[in-house]
């Protein structure tokens, strides 16, 4: 075997706090080792030029490229490795910038860390074996989960480009919460107007199929060709889609669990949900007394919801600003723990209701004490230090967002995982904000998470942008590293098919063993583990590589 | 729970008229003279026994990847050899179809490697029960010798009476072909389910030096009932290098005693069989070291086992812990 090593100094990122010229000695001695150079930027175009003339020259059969992370440039580096004839999964990238140069200044410590990075890199590459990836038909369709604003943002914008919608609404209607606000800041318009508006937009759609008063019942398949069945009173409807947007949104705080505020005993206590409803029902006029409650279901450790709502300020300012608007005299007195008006605007917002006599009290409110002239609230003005009790004719409770009631349902039908507030988590709170576990599947709107309607929709869209991405092809590759059966050694125990999460893996009847398939894959490698005559291995994470990647590493220099 | 009075000539007819079928056979023990071991029955169930109070070996590692096509058998064994049976069919290693399983009551049993006087063996298994004979440490600790596992069960009352007692719908079609009528069962029988047990404590100093015995000839491998794989991940020089590969380590890592990976051997083997393991002792039996085996691997599966409340062998529907997820087990092992 003909290994060739390429370390790069990325300037001095790496040639400051790494000893190169030693890097190069300690490799040069190795056997099978055919060529070690070095250049300044292995990614500038001099430097693939090295690697390519190189991999031709010397004929390799390894190339090991120590330089940044794999997360950079690999693609570049595989097409180079690919131009040069040779199998792109024959390369091996070794970090020894993040993971070394950058760690510490001491220059004999990250040679040495560098050297056995290296050669991590050049026992496990041995075991390499080229590798393919594999081109699957995609179907050009997509489910959409919850005909609320996000999913329908999504179905939206899918169809318009071209794919086949499915959309599930467990209720009636679309819509969602917002069809029933009355009033949606910043716009003031009504939700109903907004949903029926886009609604009417969805129906000129040929290619949308809207199902309303449906559920999805089960689920399988992989990328391309997930399979879905859709219950509803007409019966089942099983449809084959590429992928899924699931948007099943939320559930509003029920506020009764907190028996002290009095929620569902006394009528003058309502949500600001109810207050939307029938705002113009209520007990009150001019010269009445209301008093508005923040964070109700939000940011209280005692009920296990520890998070913000990010949406109930803006709710309880815009509460106040109604009732104000409606009876110039009335008294509203607002009680908060920190007033977070997020979006944009929504600080102006909480300015002007201020100058139109709203008032805001930093308070603590431990009870609500119903009394036949009004409700006496108890509290703490947290900013005085000092205890109260006031009297009103009306309490609005500003509700927060509870996970989505079907969240266990659906999360184990698609294998999403819950986070610890039990709505669904996302791959990477960051850099996958909208991808599952699964490929193909995204989430979309408050279902991972609290989110205001703004958010909502981009959300909705930014799913359906990545999901039409997958799509638009028609075909994808899937990646070459997964499961494989070997068929001498399985005993057709079964206990990998248990483990596995994609359920990629079949039984066999006829061979009594077990056969994996390859589209469903996600190379997780939990069969791997499981299996106790090691029959099943990751293609390209096999044991053999691991275990001496592991001695290279601990290994003396 | 009912069962029916089972007389010597009952089981003799039960087992003729089993075995005239065609592609009917028993497997169970037949007496020869004074040796007692497993036999397969075809056409005749001459000088069958229901106990044998020697051990040799575990019979269900004769069943492994037994898939009957269209036969019919007929298991009559000790409770831990079905126990193992039912292990090994969860992980379908044995297809259920066609078998029935009779566990029979065990009065524990003496080392085939004991050489003990057989000139008295007694004619009737009943006597068995009486005797004061030098049990295996296996055995003393038993967790199960009732026969209350498999298909079907034959257990001794306070009085020696046979009885034979149904626990799946297989066994009840069996019982059925029994003259007599179903009848409740005595509760007090010869063997209670009150145990005695060496409770197990964690030595890592005795484990290493019993372990440094080792040879690696992997019999205790391959007499366990219950490891099933058809080729084990030591067959290959994965764990255990040879030769080129051993010298090329020992350049690499340092010294390393001989046989190499022994301790490594053990603890995979223990991790793959401790959910399972039934605790026959069939490892130590065919241990030539006599390294005791059945202290570690019966102590430590059966702590394993009691962590997720999980018997091996104990019932057909009860799922292996390891090919079962429950998001809120082991609340108390995350601390």
């Amino acid at each position: 075997m003909r290994i060739g090593i390429f370390i790069c100094h990325c300037g001095h990122n790496i040639k400051s706090t790494v000893d190169i010229e030693g890097l190069k000695g300690y490799f040069k001695g190795l056997n099978n080792i055919a060529c070690v150079e070095d250049y300044p930027f292995m990614c500038s175009e001099p430097g693939q030029a090295l690697i390519k003339s190189s991999i031709e020259r010397f004929g390799l059969g390894r190339v090991i490229i120590a330089a940044c992370t794999k997360a950079l440039h690999q693609d570049m580096f595989k097409n180079l490795v690919r131009d040069a004839g040779l199998n792109p999964f024959l390369l091996r990238r070794v970090s020894i910038r993040e993971h070394c140069s950058w760690t510490g200044e001491d220059i004999e410590k990250n040679t040495s860390k560098a050297i056995r990075l290296i050669r991590a890199g050049i026992y496990s590459s041995a075991h390499y074996e080229p590798l393919e990836e594999k081109q699957v038909e995609v179907n050009k369709s997509a489910l959409i989960l919850g005909g609320g604003i996000s999913g329908m943002s999504a179905a939206a914008f899918l169809a318009r480009a071209g794919i086949e919608v499915y959309l599930v609404e467990k209720e009636k209607e679309l819509g969602g919460h917002v069809r029933h606000l009355e009033d949606v800041w910043p716009v003031r318009e009504r939700g109903k107007d907004i949903i029926e508006r886009m609604t009417e937009e969805l129906k000129t759609l040929n290619n949308v199929h809207i199902f309303t008063s449906s559920r999805l019942v089960s689920f399988g398949g992989s990328f391309g060709n997930y399979e879905a069945v859709i219950e509803n009173s007409g019966g089942e409807i099983k449809v084959i889609v590429g992928g899924v947007i699931v948007a099943i949104g939320f559930t509003a705080f029920d506020p009764s669990i907190k028996p002290e505020l009095q929620y569902g005993i006394d009528k003058r206590v309502i949500t600001t949900l109810e207050f939307e409803e029938k705002m113009h029902e209520l007990p009150i006029k001019e010269g009445s007394r209301v008093a508005i409650l923040h964070c109700i279901g939000s940011r209280d450790e005692i009920i296990g919801r520890p998070y913000c709502s990010r949406i109930c300020c803006i709710n309880a300012i815009k509460t106040g600003e109604a009732i104000k608007n409606r009876f110039k005299d009335s008294y509203v007195e607002s009680f908060y723990m920190d007033v977070r008006s997020h979006p944009r605007g929504g600080e102006e917002f909480y300015e002007d209701t201020q100058e139109k006599g709203l008032l805001f009290t930093r308070a603590n409110i431990s009870e609500i004490i119903p009394e036949q002239g009004g409700l006496v609230l108890r509290g703490e003005d947290t900013l005085l230090g000092m205890p109260f009790e006031r009297e009103f004719d009306l309490v609005v409770l500003s509700i927060g967002m509870s996970p989505p009631k079907d969240n266990q349902e659906i999360a184990g039908l698609l294998k999403i995982t819950l986070d610890k507030d039990r709505f669904f988590l996302e791959a990477h709170p960051k850099l996958r904000p909208y991808d599952t576990a699964l490929k193909g599947i995204f989430i979309a709107g408050t279902c991972s998470g609290p989110k205001d309607m703004e958010e909502s929709i981009n959300h909705g869209r930014a799913s359906a942008v990545k999901l039409y991405g997958l799509l638009n092809l028609g075909y994808a590759f899937i990646e070459p590293f997964v499961a494989y059966v070997d068929p001498k050694r399985c005993s057709g125990c079964r206990m990998c098919e248990q483990a596995c999460v994609a359920k990629a893996i079949k039984f066999d009847e006829g061979l009594h063993i077990v056969r994996v398939e390859e589209a469903a894959c996600m190379g997780c490698g939990l069969c791997n583990a499981t299996c106790p005559s090691s029959a099943i291995a990751l293609k390209g994470y096999k044991d053999t590589i691991i275990d001496d990647e592991i001695s290279a590493l601990t290994e003396a220099v | 729970m009912k069962g029916k009075k089972l007389k010597n000539s009952h089981l003799d007819s039960l087992f003729d008229g089993f075995l005239k079928e065609e592609g009917s056979i028993i497997l169970g023990f037949k007496r020869d003279g004074n040796a007692i071991g497993h036999h397969i029955f075809k056409g005749s169930a001459k000088d069958y026994s229901l106990i044998n109070p020697f051990f040799s070996a575990n019979g269900a590692i004769y069943f492994r990847r037994l898939f009957s096509k269209g036969a019919k058998l007929l298991f009559i064994l000790r409770p831990c050899e079905i126990r193992a049976y039912v292990e090994l069919t969860k992980l379908t290693q044995i297809e259920r179809e066609g078998i029935v399983a009779i566990s029979v009551d065990c009065p524990g049993t003496e080392s085939e490697k004991e050489k003990t006087d057989r000139a008295s063996l007694p004619e009737d298994i009943r006597d068995y029960f009486k005797g004061d004979n030098k049990k295996r440490w296996a055995c003393i600790n038993c967790r199960e010798k009732r026969g209350v596992v498999g298909d079907a069960g034959i257990r001794l009352d306070r009085d020696y009476n046979m009885w034979i007692i149904p626990y799946t719908e297989k066994g009840e079609r069996l019982i059925e072909t029994l003259e007599g009528e179903l009848t409740d069962i005595p509760i007090d029988m010869a063997i209670s389910p009150d145990r005695q047990t060496d409770s197990f404590k964690t030595d890592m100093d005795a484990l290493r030096s019993d372990l440094k015995r080792c040879v690696l000839c992997m019999n205790c491998r391959d007499m366990c009932p219950v490891c099933y794989c058809v080729d084990c991940v030591f067959n290959g020089d994965e764990y255990l290098p040879r030769g080129d590969a051993l010298l090329n380590k020992v350049l690499r890592t340092g010294s390393t005693d001989m046989p190499q990976g022994k301790e490594l051997f053990h603890l995979i083997r223990m991790y793959h069989v401790s959910q399972t393991c039934v605790g026959c002792g069939a490892c130590e039996e065919a241990c030539p070291q006599d390294i005791p085996l059945t202290k570690y691997f019966k102590g430590i599966s059966e702590r394993l086992q009691g962590i997720f409340s999980y018997m091996s062998g104990r019932g057909f529907d009860e799922a292996i812990p390891y090919t079962t997820f429950i998001e809120d087990e082991l609340k108390d092992a995350e601390d």
